[in-house]
C-alpha cells in the first residue's frame, strides 16, 4: 500500500500536517493548502482554489505538475482534485 | 577499440545477515555524456546498486559479491576508497549524512585536502564547483544554516571538486523544490554535455525527463526489468511504484479497477466534543537575529480533520513555521497556543502529546540502540503507564509492517525504514496531530 494512504487511515490522528514539494502529493491527499513565500502566508485555502492560481504559485517557485494541469481542466467535471489511477475512472 | 566509463558485469550482492539477494546479475554499460536513469520504488535495489558501484560494498557493507565493475575497463575490486571517488562521484538522498564540515568552503574542499592537493589548486575547484552550481553565495555560510535544498548543492559541489568521470546521483531531488530541482538538474544536463556518465537514481521519472535521459534502467526485486530508451518504459513500468506524467498513467489506469477511496483520518471524526482549534497562531512573527524576520504575521488556526500540505520554496520559512507548531522555536512577537495554553509556557513533553514532529532527515531523530526502545522513549516519557507503552510499541510496530526489525538498532535500517520507524514513534505516543517534513521517501508499505 502507498506509504500516505496509509498514514491518512491511521486510528488516532486528529489532524496532519506535512512539508512538502510535491505538489502531487498536496493535491491529492491534502484537504487545505498554505503557501508560504518570504516568511508569510501566500495562501490559506482548499486545494482546488490555492492551486488553481499558477501565476501565485508560480512566484511562490511552485512548478505546476502535469496531474494539477490535468486536474485543473477536468475540475468542471470532477469537482475535486483526484490522483491519476482516479481520473481515469471518472 | 572503445573502452565504456562504467561497466557492470552479473553484479550480485547479498548483505550479511538477509536471506535474499539485495541485487541479481546485473549487467549494462554507461557511456560518456549520457545521462542513465535508474527508476524503480523503495527497496528494488537502486541504492544497492549505487553502493556496489562505488565501491561502500563490499567496504563498508559487508555480505556476499558476485560479477565486477569495471571502470574504463579497469576492475575496482582492488582500489581504495579514496582511488574510486576521483573517477567516480556520488551524491546521497539524504544531504545530511553526506555533509561533514560546518562551512561550506570547508565542506566543499573537503576530499580535495584528503588528497593532499595544494591550496591555490583547492580554492580554485571549490569556486570553479561553486559557480557550476550558481551556489557562490553559499561559499561562507555555516553548513548546519542551510536549507535541504542548499545542502544537497554544497553536497554536489564537494563531489564535483574532485573531477569525477562518473556522477552518482541518489535521488538527489528528493528534498528540493521544484524550482532548485529543476536547476539541479540543469546542471546535470550541463554536466553531461561536457562529457560527464551520469547514473540517475529518481522515482520522479516525470521531472527527469525534462532532461531528456538517454535511457532508463527500471528494476525491480533487484533485477533489471527494463534497459532502453525512455518512450518503452512506459509500457513496462508499474505506475504505483515510479512517477510517470499524469496522462500515461491515466491511460494505463483505464485499463485497472478504480482506486478504493480512503477514509480519511478515522480519528478526527470520533471526537467532536471538545474544542475544534489544536492549535492557534496568533500575529506570530520570528527571526534568529535582532533585525531578520524569517516569519511575519502569521495568523491561522489548526482543525480537527484538517490534513495541511505546507508548500513553498526552500527556505521561504516552511520549516520555521512548523518548529513554532510543535514548539521547538517560541516566537518573538505574537503567540502559539497549542490546546490554548501557549507554547512559551508548555514543556516540550506537553506540546509532544497534541503534536508529532517526524524530521525530514529520520537519522536526526533515531538515536536508541533498538526500534523497540526508540518507539518506548516518547511515551516513556510522557509518563504512559508502563504496561500501557507495551501496547503502544507492539501496535505502532505493527501499523508501520516493522515487526520483524523490533530488536535491530535504527540506524543500520534502510532510509526508508527509517522513515517508518520515526512515524511510528510518533504513533507510540499517541499524539493528536502528525506532523511530518517531506514524507515522500520510501513511498511503499509493504502489506504482508
Amino acid at each position: 500500500m502507498n506509504f500516505m494512504d496509509a498514514i491518512l487511515q491511521l486510528p488516532g490522528f486528529e489532524a496532519i500536517l506535512f512539508i512538502t514539494h510535491d505538489v502531487d502529493l498536496a493535491l491529492i491527499y491534502a484537504n487545505r493548502i498554505l503557501l508560504v513565500a518570504d516568511g508569510r502566508l501566500a495562501a490559506d485555502g482548499a486545494p482546488h482554489e490555492v492551486l488553481r492560481d499558477f501565476a501565485r504559485l508560480q512566484a511562490c517557485r511552485v512548478v505546476p505538475s502535469s496531474l494539477l494541469s490535468l486536474n485543473v481542466s477536468r475540475f468542471a467535471q470532477t469537482g475535486r482534485f483526484l490522483r491519476a489511477e482516479a481520473l481515469a475512472h471518472v | 577499440m572503445t573502452t565504456s566509463p562504467l561497466t557492470v558485469e552479473n553484479l550480485s550482492f547479498r548483505y550479511r545477515d538477509r536471506k535474499g539477494a539485495a541485487i541479481h546479475e546485473l549487467s549494462f554499460a554507461a557511456e560518456a555524456g549520457e545521462i542513465l536513469l535508474i527508476a524503480g520504488a523503495s527497496g528494488c535495489g537502486k541504492t544497492t546498486l549505487i553502493r556496489a558501484i562505488n565501491g561502500l560494498i563490499p567496504r563498508s557493507y559487508k555480505g556476499e559479491v558476485g560479477g565486477r565493475v569495471l571502470v574504463f575497463g579497469e576492475d575496482t575490486a582492488r582500489w581504495k576508497l579514496s582511488q574510486i571517488s576521483q573517477k567516480i562521484g556520488t551524491v546521497l538522498q539524504d544531504p545530511e549524512r553526506q555533509i561533514l564540515g560546518t562551512k561550506v568552503l570547508n565542506e566543499v574542499a573537503f576530499g580535495l585536502e584528503n588528497l593532499g592537493m595544494a591550496r591555490e589548486e583547492i580554492y580554485q575547484r571549490v569556486d570553479e564547483s561553486l559557480a557550476h552550481l550558481k551556489i557562490q553565495h553559499l561559499r561562507e555560510r555555516d553548513t548546519f544554516l542551510l536549507s535541504g535544498g542548499e545542502k544537497q548543492k554544497v553536497a554536489l559541489a564537494g563531489v564535483l571538486a574532485m573531477r569525477p568521470s562518473i556522477l552518482l546521483l541518489d535521488e538527489p531531488l528528493a528534498s528540493l523544490d521544484p524550482a532548485s530541482a529543476g536547476e539541479t538538474l540543469d546542471a546535470v544536463r550541463a554536466l553531461a554535455d561536457e562529457g560527464m556518465t551520469v547514473l540517475l537514481v529518481e522515482h520522479r521519472v516525470e521531472d527527469v525527463l525534462r532532461i531528456h535521459p538517454k535511457r532508463v534502467l527500471y528494476m525491480s526485486a533487484g533485477e533489471i526489468r527494463y534497459l532502453g530508451d525512455v518512450d518503452g518504459l512506459s509500457r513496462v513500468v508499474n505506475y504505483h511504484e515510479v512517477k510517470l506524467p499524469a496522462e500515461q498513467i491515466v491511460q494505463r489506469a483505464r485499463r485497472d479497477p478504480p482506486p478504493a477511496e480512503i477514509n480519511v483520518l478515522p480519528g478526527a471524526a470520533a471526537q467532536t466534543s471538545r474544542n475544534d482549534a489544536l492549535v492557534r497562531f496568533e500575529n506570530v512573527a520570528f527571526g534568529y537575529e535582532s533585525d531578520v524576520e524569517i516569519l511575519h504575521g502569521i495568523n491561522l488556526e489548526i482543525k480537527r480533520g484538517d490534513v495541511i500540505a505546507v508548500l513553498g520554496p526552500n527556505g521561504a520559512g516552511k520549516t520555521t513555521f512548523v518548529k513554532h507548531a510543535i514548539g521547538l522555536l517560541k516566537p518573538k512577537s505574537g503567540r502559539v497556543l497549542v490546546n490554548d495554553k501557549d507554547t512559551k509556557e508548555s514543556s516540550v513533553a506537553e506540546i509532544a502529546g497534541t503534536l508529532g514532529y517526524v524530521f525530514q532527515s529520520p537519522s536526526h531523530m533515531l538515536f536508541a540502540p533498538t526500534v523497540r526502545e526508540e518507539l518506548a522513549f516518547g511515551p516513556t516519557n510522557l509518563k504512559h503507564p508502563k504496561e500501557e507503552i507495551e501496547k503502544e510499541v507492539k501496535e505502532a510496530l505493527r501499523i508501520v509492517n516493522l515487526s520483524e526489525v523490533e530488536q535491530d538498532p535504527p540506524l543500520a535500517l534502510s532510509f526508508g525504514q527509517q522513515k517508518r520507524v520515526s512515524i511510528a514513534a510518533i504513533l507510540a505516543m499517541r499524539s493528536r496531530i502528525l506532523v511530518m517534513d517531506e514524507p515522500t521517501a520510501g513511498r511503499i508499505i509493504r502489506t504482508t
